[in-house]
């Protein structure tokens, strides 16, 4: 009821508001209404019988006459079968009622949606897709059992995009049409996919093109070769969407992903939003599911920076499994650092989770990375790993230089899991150039070592606090 | 009929919210008020707002414009130029209800008191959840001033209910009575922040009439975001010089046991939660800060406090006793009862008092003295 109310007290540019309420709506509810708006027009829509019209009526005027608070000039109790909707701007407002009746009642047209209601079959995102193009503000409550209740809040705006899905391209013809076609058989209109064409030299690009021609919403972006750092950046600078999400083109995922990750992060206005995903290996066409922090609190949403900075160590650097809320991308100034030739979206993640101030998990596997295909990065083994350094330095910057000890304590717990991979997979001759650099590194952020085995024990166990003694020492 | 009431609005750099808040301030369903927008040294877009606003509403707006003095030295300024018989303060990225002004002089002209101090229920809005919640003290609020349906006749004092005190600090969710502030001298504290502590101690204790709206305060807007590093900054050093001026208050007007062990739940409420929430560059500083003040609070006053006001006396004992010892926290007392491991009993100080602290106290033990 607050946010409702919070919402009446606020725009003053409209004076009309319709109430629907359900059989259990009581006086006190309609005073706390009246108390704190200050509508000309107010219809009360409900299931009323002629006894129900009569004490609430006797009440309000009660009330007035104690001069508690002033009843609109045009109050109106009203039955459910004969409302009709009001004229000009008004208010849709609803508590507990049931969410068919809301449905029906967007055919009324009403300028502003303000209502309440319980987890149902029919969600909050459902209600939303049908006023979207209907109302200019939507706002929605959802009560859940035991948690923390949610809130859609969405306006309307000149631009339709409400989600851009970026995919940096470069020499991926052969595995294209399988992501295009995952991805496009959701078919919301307020999504868009910019395809970042890296300079490729084969057909990625016409491929693009060709799918481009049925379905409005794929966008070809054409830029010159930079790396996969520097399309996203470019595509991320050209989103117009609320939301933002990546999908690497070798790659697809379930067509309800995005469906999925954006209906959750919607309800409950998440900055992030995640869902788990599978290794698909090429070769042998095998499944594996992936589960890192998809339970419990994550899959509930959470809104406590500790928790959600605890991503940090605990989930796996793969930024595509998400969307991200561009305004939090703006605002902490979180981008792309194009420079970097591989691993760019480990200071993305590290970023993102250090910053986001609600998050959101779908306990689903949803995306198929691609792995075991000839020429795959991720099978750097060689000096190319030395870009970890580089990675570490820019996190030093917009990280560490916050001095907030339990943040910095959980970049230094990456940085240590970041180094032990590339330890495992480095061959001998670069060995010792990065373990010194390693050392270097970890100690730049926890001068104090001792205290540093602690944290990382507690955080991920004595052995990895162990090779990390071995490291520094 | 003569405007009963100023809301002063200090503004700095706020561009992104000053019109919300000023919008609600010109939409009022009673329009018997002025506004004082002090503009702090913005060095954004706020001036153009306020400009706007003032040619809009040359009647209602007095605006000025001054070098950057900080939120006390901005209100203070607004205090100065307030000509009607009551004046609230208002931060520029929250925003009032839409009634407030009419609640407020119904309340006036209802009834035959005086009050000296009007207090407000605020909503919290978060900006990420987009939750709307009561203010955290609400229940004490409803007890205290027997609020429901948006009705309260209370009427009462610290010397009647001193639970008063126990209200959350915060200078925008008073109205005061000009004269009785006149009369008290009363300015903020200007340059330092947590500056509504002082001032709420004093002006509880001078007033004669404290009344409520309820249910009618402002808007208080959490969660914005780009303000991760101001929670554990350096302003949280000015927390020693602002319980230096409680006590010399509580000195001052001679406060008795029962508001003293008030003005120790406030010390030692923003201590516990500044030691976990400073950075490290600034802890060692506030720790030493905070045991002088420690150090001068006499056993008696402990000893009340723990018996009658905490709520939680085993760990606020622990935590008083620590700060009036030298070493804070022996890291000593922790391998006592871990005698095993210097490891395991860090590990129990993390659990029992966060990193933070833990970090601090192995620095000392470890690097400094090298003595455990």
């Amino acid at each position: 009821m607050n946010e409702i109310i919070g919402f009446l007290n606020k725009n003053y540019a409209f004076k009309k508001a319709a109430f629907l309420i359900n059989d259990k709506f009581s006086f006190n509810e309609l005073s706390d209404i009246l108390i704190s708006t200050n509508l000309e027009e107010l219809q009360i829509v409900g299931y009323f019988n002629k006894n129900n019209i009569e004490e609430i009526e006797s009440n309000l005027h009660k009330n007035q006459f104690e001069n508690r608070f002033n009843i609109p000039a045009n109050l109106k109790l009203i039955s459910v079968y004969d409302f009709k909707g009001m004229d000009g701007d008004w208010a849709l407002c609803a508590k507990d009622v049931s969410p068919e009746l809301l449905l029906r009642f967007a055919d009324l047209k009403p300028k502003y949606l303000a209502v309440e209601i319980c987890e149902d079959r029919i969600s909050a995102f459902k209600i939303w897709e049908k006023y979207r193009t209907i109302s200019s503000s939507v706002k929605i409550i959802t009560h859940r059992v035991n948690k923390a209740d949610q809130v859609l809040d969405w306006k309307s705006n000149q631009n339709p995009i409400e989600l851009s899905v970026i995919f940096p391209m470069y020499n991926v013809e052969k595995y294209l049409d399988q992501c295009i076609e995952s991805v496009t058989k959701w078919k919301a209109p307020y999504v868009e996919f910019l395809f970042v064409n890296d300079g490729s030299p084969d057909h990625s690009r016409e491929i693009v093109l060709k799918w481009a021609e049925s379905d409005s919403r794929i966008k070809l972006l054409d830029k010159e070769n930079g790396g996969c750092a520097s399309a996203r950046q470019y595509g991320l600078e050209r989103a117009q969407g609320n939301y933002i999400g990546f999908i690497d083109p070798d790659d697809f995922i379930e067509p309800s992903m995005f469906k999925k990750l954006f209906k959750a992060a919607m309800t409950g206005s998440y900055e992030i939003s995640y869902c788990g995903y599978n290794e698909y290996y090429e070769d042998t066409k095998t499944v594996k599911k992936i589960d890192d922090a998809l339970g419990y609190p994550y899959n509930e949403g959470v809104t406590n920076p500790d928790i959600i900075q605890d991503l940090i160590p605990y989930c796996r650097v793969a930024i595509w499994r998400g969307i991200y809320k561009k305004e939090m991308l703006i605002n902490n100034n979180i981008h792309f650092y194009t420079d970097l030739r591989r691993f760019d979206d480990l200071p993305f993640k590290v970023e993102t989770f250090a910053m986001a101030k609600s998050v959101i998990a779908i306990p689903e596997h949803l995306y198929y990375y691609r792995l075991s295909r000839p020429g795959q990065d991720v099978s750097a083994d060689d000096d190319r790993l030395y870009v970890h350094f580089d990675i570490f330095n820019y996190l030093n910057k917009s990280i560490a230089e916050k001095c907030d000890r339990k943040l910095t304590d959980r970049l230094e717990i990456c940085k240590l899991q970041t180094h032990l991979y590339a330890l495992s997979k480095i061959k001998d001759e670069y060995k010792s150039y990065y373990l010194q650099h390693a050392k270097q590194d970890l100690l730049s952020t926890g001068k104090d070592i001792k205290r540093t085995s602690v944290v990382i024990e507690k955080a991920i166990g004595k052995d990895n606090a162990n090779k990390y003694l071995k490291i520094v020492q | 009929m003569e405007p009963l009431l100023t809301i002063v609005v200090p503004a700095y750099n706020v561009e992104k919210y000053l019109a919300e808040c000023l919008d609600s301030l010109i939409n009022q369903t009673m329009m018997n008020h002025k506004i004082i927008v002090v503009n702090d040294g913005s060095t954004d877009g706020t001036d153009e707002i306020c400009q706007s606003y003032l040619n809009k509403y040359p009647q209602l707006i007095t605006y000025i414009s001054q070098k950057n003095k900080g939120l006390g030295g901005a209100r203070n300024t607004g205090l100065k130029n307030v000509n009607t018989p009551y004046v609230t303060f208002l931060d520029s990225d929250d925003w009032l209800n839409i009634n407030y002004v009419e609640r407020f002089n119904k309340l006036i002209q209802d009834t035959d008191e005086d009050p000296d101090l009007i207090y407000t229920l605020p909503w919290v809005y978060d900006s990420v959840s987009k939750r709307i919640i009561p203010w955290k003290d609400k229940n004490y609020y409803d007890h205290i001033f027997k609020a429901q349906s948006g009705i309260s006749t209370v009427c009462t004092n610290t010397r009647l209910t001193p639970q008063l005190y126990r209200l959350e600090v915060n200078a925008c969710r008073k109205i005061y009575r000009k004269k009785f502030l006149d009369a008290n001298k009363f300015t903020f504290p200007e340059g330092l922040k947590w500056e509504d502590v002082p001032g709420n101690f004093y002006l509880l204790h001078q007033a004669n009439t404290v009344m409520a709206l309820p249910e009618t305060g402002f808007f208080y807007r959490t969660n914005q975001g780009g303000q991760i590093t101001s929670g554990g900054g350096a302003s949280r050093l000015d927390m020693i010089p602002i319980f230096k001026q409680l006590l010399d208050i509580q000195n001052k007007c001679e406060f008795n046991e029962i508001e003293r062990g008030y003005v120790l739940r406030v010390i030692v409420d923003f201590s516990m939660w500044s030691v976990s929430a400073t950075n490290t560059q600034y802890i060692s500083a506030l720790l030493d800060g905070l045991h002088n003040i420690f150090v001068k609070i006499p056993r008696e006053d402990i000893q009340f406090y723990l018996k009658n006001v905490c709520e939680n006396v085993n760990s606020e004992r622990n935590f008083i006793e620590k700060m009036q010892s030298n070493e804070y926290l022996e890291l000593a007392d922790y391998l006592e009862r871990d005698k095993q491991s210097a490891v395991k009993a860090s590990i129990r100080c993390i659990q029992d008092h966060g990193l933070k602290y833990t970090g601090k106290l192995i620095v000392r033990r470890y690097v400094l003295k090298q003595n455990v």
